[in-house]
């Protein structure tokens, strides 16, 4: 509703206009669908016009009561002139400049946010971390849970996809809300209209490009993260021109929100935030239970001086390929010894790289085995070994990409030894820190939700 | 349902030539230019009011027109309407249109000729 007090014409000096005329502005001001400021210049304009009008006609003799009927009734009625001047407003090259001059402001609005959801995201990245820390962890914990666990979460590929998600999310609330400011203000179209338009493109627009054209390392979080780019948009280009949260309720609120989502994503990508790692005792139960499992993959070779002939040298797990690498046990790679005399035994060495599942063998103990559901390797790759020197190999193991998840794989050596039997080489526990790392995803959103796990 | 008069027709289709024409010499507000129109036909007609408001802002929509909010020398601040160089080749557009339209009018008004 449309207050002749609100123009940008009015002047306290003015003549305060007859009832009549005021009702007549309201009636006008209601029936106009255009952005505020030019209803709020259109009422000025013909609060104007009143002045003069009523001032003419009374200069011909007429009481003020009629002279204010008779200026209402030259103007004629105030739903058609509403309607009349909406449409003079709303012309062809008016809704071009307003859509073009509203993806500039939105693209200029993106960056900025962007930049500005880059500081908040770290900011409450760090605040997570040190909230979590000191929720989940024991006070004496703390330090230890915090910065490492800081450091893990930066590597995480996927937490990186959301951190960048959530900081998109700021980029496109910002850029929701400039680009329907200035498209509404220069289109001179309903602003209700054009904030529906900028909700409904944007969000399809996000939505498409996160679901089936960006490719990003992907989990469950970051999934979620990047489809929530596209929500944000539309609830900023739906949102009123003025924020109705009130401060500091509301503040307090989105900022409680933003660090519980964060918390919960840190805490889901983090492993040592789920719990403090137990300590695996090696005892020799556990062990032998272990090796059962490892039985299946192949029959360990019999031990060259109390150890595995072979031993891992450190692996990759990259985005769809492991990259691996294992070396005898021999001090001294360049001088074979007793584990590459061993080794020499063997034809058809290879990698073998297995879906894993946690092998819990008593309560202190938490383990790593092939995954019972699977009898044969997901994938495979030759280890060349040098037929002279038994120095470290490597070898890339691909996964297909877009069909399987984010999974644990155990990586084994194997070969085919005198006998003419497979057998395994390398016990993967003793170098790997306790268990496999995870192989992360990369790929399309919809990539990921049609890959098997 | 009463039918408008053929005035009334010809004052609607004509106003953005009747306002483009008394903004031709000087900047004017809304009020100023339906009393310059009335004052120039010697009051034998002024275009509706509430056609006026719709056929300027059509007019400044269109760019023919830019508006500004200016104090006034006899009062409070007001919409000045100036005319652009495309408000002045619209108004030569609708200048030569009027003169053909009316002498076609002209003709068929007065009739068959021998010539």
């Amino acid at each position: 509703m449309l207050e002749p007090d609100a123009n940008p014409s009015s002047s306290p000096d003015e003549t305060p206009l007859p009832a009549e005329i005021d009702e007549y502005l309201r009636r006008l001001g209601a029936a106009l669908d255009l952005p505020d400021h030019v209803r709020a210049e259109i009422a000025a304009e013909m609060a104007d016009h009143f002045r003069d009008s009523i001032a003419a006609i009374e200069s011909e003799g007429l009481e003020a009561d009629r002279a204010a009927r008779e200026a209402i009734a030259r103007l004629g009625n105030p739903t058609e002139l509403a309607a009349e001047l909406t449409s003079a407003h709303r012309t062809t090259r008016r809704l071009l400049a307003g859509a073009a001059g509203g993806v500039f402001q939105a693209t200029l609005g993106a960056a900025g946010g962007w930049l500005l959801g880059m500081v908040i995201v770290a900011a409450v990245f760090c605040g997570s971390a040190v909230l979590s820390g000191t929720l989940l962890k024991p006070p004496t914990d703390f330090v230890l849970a915090s910065i490492p666990g800081l450091r893990d979460a930066l590597e995480s590929l996927p937490m990186a996809t959301a951190l960048l998600a959530w900081a998109s999310c700021v980029a496109a609330f910002v850029a929701a809300r400039r680009g329907v400011a200035v498209s509404t203000r220069m289109s001179r179209r309903s602003p209700t209209a054009v904030r529906r338009i900028w909700a409904v493109a944007g969000f399809a627009t996000l939505f498409v490009a996160a679901v089936f054209i960006v490719p990003a390392p992907q989990n469950l979080v970051s999934v979620l993260s990047l489809l929530a780019v596209s929500f944000v948009f539309a609830t900023g280009a739906l949102m009123s021109s003025t924020p109705r949260m009130s401060f500091p309720r509301g503040k307090v609120v989105a900022a409680i929100g933003i660090l519980a989502i964060l918390s919960a994503s840190y805490y889901a990508n983090v492993p040592g935030w789920r719990g403090t790692p137990r300590d695996i005792a090696n005892t020799p139960q556990a062990h032998a239970a272990q090796l059962r499992e490892f039985d299946r993959v192949a029959p360990a070779w019999p031990y060259v001086d109390g150890h595995p002939v072979l031993m891992e040298g450190g692996g990759l797990w990259g985005s769809g390929v492991i990259t691996q690498a294992v070396g005898t046990m021999d001090p001294d790679p360049g001088t074979p010894g007793p584990a590459a005399q061993a080794l020499s035994l063997f034809k058809d060495l290879r990698f073998e790289a297995w879906r894993a599942v946690r092998f819990d063998a008593s309560p202190d103990i938490a383990e790593w085995i092939p995954d019972p559901a699977y009898s044969a390797p997901y994938a495979t790759a030759p280890a060349d070994f040098n037929s002279v020197q038994f120095g470290p190999a490597h070898a890339e193991v691909e996964f297909d990409v877009g069909r399987v998840r984010t999974t644990a794989w155990i990586v084994f050596v194997t070969g085919i030894g005198p006998d003419g039997r497979r057998y395994r080489l390398n016990e993967p526990e003793f170098n790997m820190g306790g268990g496999p790392l995870e192989s992360s995803f990369t790929g399309t959103i919809w990539q990921w939700l049609t890959a098997s796990t | 349902m009463r039918r408008p008069s053929i005035r009334t027709q010809l004052l609607k289709g004509t106003t953005p030539l009747l306002v483009l024409t008394v903004l031709r010499d000087s900047e004017l507000y809304g009020y100023e230019i339906a009393q310059l129109i009335r004052e120039r036909s010697g009051g034998a007609f002024a275009p509706g009011e509430g056609s006026l408001y719709p056929a300027l802002h059509a007019l400044e929509a269109e760019g023919a027109l830019q508006a500004e909010w200016r104090e006034s020398d006899k009062g409070p601040k007001r919409r000045y309407y100036r005319i652009t160089d495309r408000g002045g080749a619209l108004l030569a557009e609708h200048e030569a249109e009027w003169a053909s339209f009316a002498r076609g009018v002209a003709r068929t008004v007065a009739g068959p000729t021998n010539a």
